[in-house]
């Protein structure tokens, strides 16, 4: 059988390879590559002129103003959020990190890398049932890797592919994800949606953008591989400080205490619990801007 | 005078073709043993090649020169099986040579065909690129995005039911007339 398939296997002709044609065909995919490119451009900055611009980027915390670069303003009601240079427009609703135990429990945008090693309060599936969601994954390594090569081209931004996967993933019973990346990029993109109000998938997939130079992402998880929230633990927010500063952001850390008798903002949170962070995780933000990080003191 | 620049270009150039060349052949018959016909095969390695030429400068940087192509030609295989449909590809020239009597190869891979024909996707990929094109078990498992010891098993129950293929018997016995 071995030698009879090998056989087969040798006795195909292929034929000379026909290097004039791909060189000819590569040219021919560059050229368009460019042209597509020079488009994306040039429909960004009609819009920036008609003024649409980044004023959705608008003021930081810090009143600094990052309406000086090119990327369109999303549009009403909605935000850019993603990882690295990457971003989708999502519901403005939709908040950042709400999981229990690396499930949405509500619509929220969180980064989905880590293993449930060990969870003594998962999610209630009607809960996750209920919501919509953008999960977002490094490309580079473990399962988004794994997803990209299950990939095909859709379309291109900014001259890298977008590719998709074709169908859905029952990720949690009853809940359909679908994938969407930029390989060169690294990033992968997981969206549920539980309404139809709250958007579509081929509306997400469809407003992703590469950020120019000039802007960035806060992170939108610590090294651990999720997305951190409200009530994070001192070790959880000196790693979020910590991979802020290695994304060449400035980390300023800002301690909340909570006044005697206060049941608020920070009550019943050990010193040092995470509180807030402002721009949201995930967010756009001008290269070395400052991200405020609140904690309970 | 040609200067770095141009040079490198070259060079790349030349690394290209050196790679396509000794290539061909492989991703041709892995086409065919994928379920192309033999010129469906070639149209689809040459898709491949095209692809990874426009990126030649990633395919040189992949920890693995020969998974990332046959990733490259998985890719382009499934999108062509979901478009049922190869595309035309305009070429700047006629061809040169006139058309030649391919029964001989339509018979090798109706051969190929009905001897793969019991085997699911998944085991033909790991026959092909495991057993045929000579991939480790690691690149293997690499292209396809499984565990080593996932491909293992794949080719272990894919020369079994080969190995009991009738049709395969055939080849091996030669006409039974």
């Amino acid at each position: 059988m071995n030698q009879s398939l090998r056989e087969l296997w040798d006795s195909i002709d292929a034929g000379p390879p026909p290097l004039t044609d791909v060189r000819a065909g590569s040219g021919r995919v560059r050229r368009r590559r460019r042209w597509v490119t020079t488009g994306s451009a040039a429909a960004v900055l009609a819009v920036v002129a008609g003024g649409l611009g980044a004023q959705e980027l608008g003021a930081d915390d810090q009143g600094t103003d990052v309406a000086s670069t090119s990327l369109p303003a999303a549009p009403d009601g909605l935000r850019w959020v993603g990882l690295g240079r990457v971003v989708v427009a999502v519901p403005d609703w939709w908040t950042t990190g709400e999981t229990q135990c690396l499930a949405p429990v509500e619509d929220t945008v969180y980064f989905d890398q880590a293993a449930v090693a060990e969870c003594s309060d998962p999610a209630p599936p009607a809960a996750v049932r209920e919501v919509s969601a953008l999960a977002v994954f490094d490309g580079k390594s473990g399962y988004g890797e794994a997803m990209l090569r299950e990939m095909e081209p859709v379309s291109e931004v900014a001259g890298r592919e977008v590719v998709e996967r074709e169908g859905c993933e029952e990720w949690f019973p009853g809940v359909c994800r679908r994938f969407f990346g930029v390989p060169d990029e690294g990033v992968v993109f997981a969206v549920t949606i539980a309404d139809e109000r709250d958007g579509s998938y081929e509306a997400i997939r469809d407003s992703v953008q590469v950020l120019p130079d000039g802007l960035a992402t806060v992170p939108l998880a610590v090294p651990a591989g999720f997305t951190p929230g409200r009530g994070s633990e001192r070790d959880i927010t000196d790693d979020l400080v910590a991979a802020i500063e290695a994304a060449g952001l400035d980390a300023q850390v800002e301690t909340v205490d909570t006044p005697p008798g206060d049941t608020g903002l920070s009550a019943d949170f050990r010193p040092g619990t995470l509180l807030e962070v402002s721009p949201s995780l995930g967010s756009v933000i001008e290269v070395g801007g400052t991200v405020t990080v609140r904690v309970s003191g | 005078m040609k200067g770095p620049t141009t040079g490198g270009a070259d060079l790349d150039e030349r690394d290209f073709e050196s790679y396509a060349a000794a290539r061909w052949p492989s991703l041709v018959r892995s086409g065919v043993f994928l379920g192309c016909s033999v010129e469906d095969a070639q149209d689809l390695a040459q898709s491949t090649l095209l692809r990874c030429h426009v990126a030649w400068s990633k395919v040189q940087r992949a920890d693995d020169r020969d998974a990332y192509v046959y990733q490259v030609l998985l890719n382009c295989l499934r999108d062509s099986r979901r478009r049922r449909w190869w595309g035309e590809r305009p070429t700047e020239r006629l061809p040169e040579e006139p058309v030649s009597d391919r029964s001989a190869e339509v018979d090798v891979a109706d051969a190929v065909h009905r001897a793969m024909a019991g085997l699911s996707n998944a085991h033909r990929e790991v026959v092909v690129l495991r057993y045929l094109a000579d991939l480790s078990a690691q690149q293997t498992a690499g292209v396809l995005g499984v565990e080593v010891g996932t491909v293992k098993s794949r080719l272990s129950r894919a020369l079994s039911r080969l190995s009991a293929d009738v049709h395969l018997l055939d080849l091996t016995e030669g006409p039974t007339t």
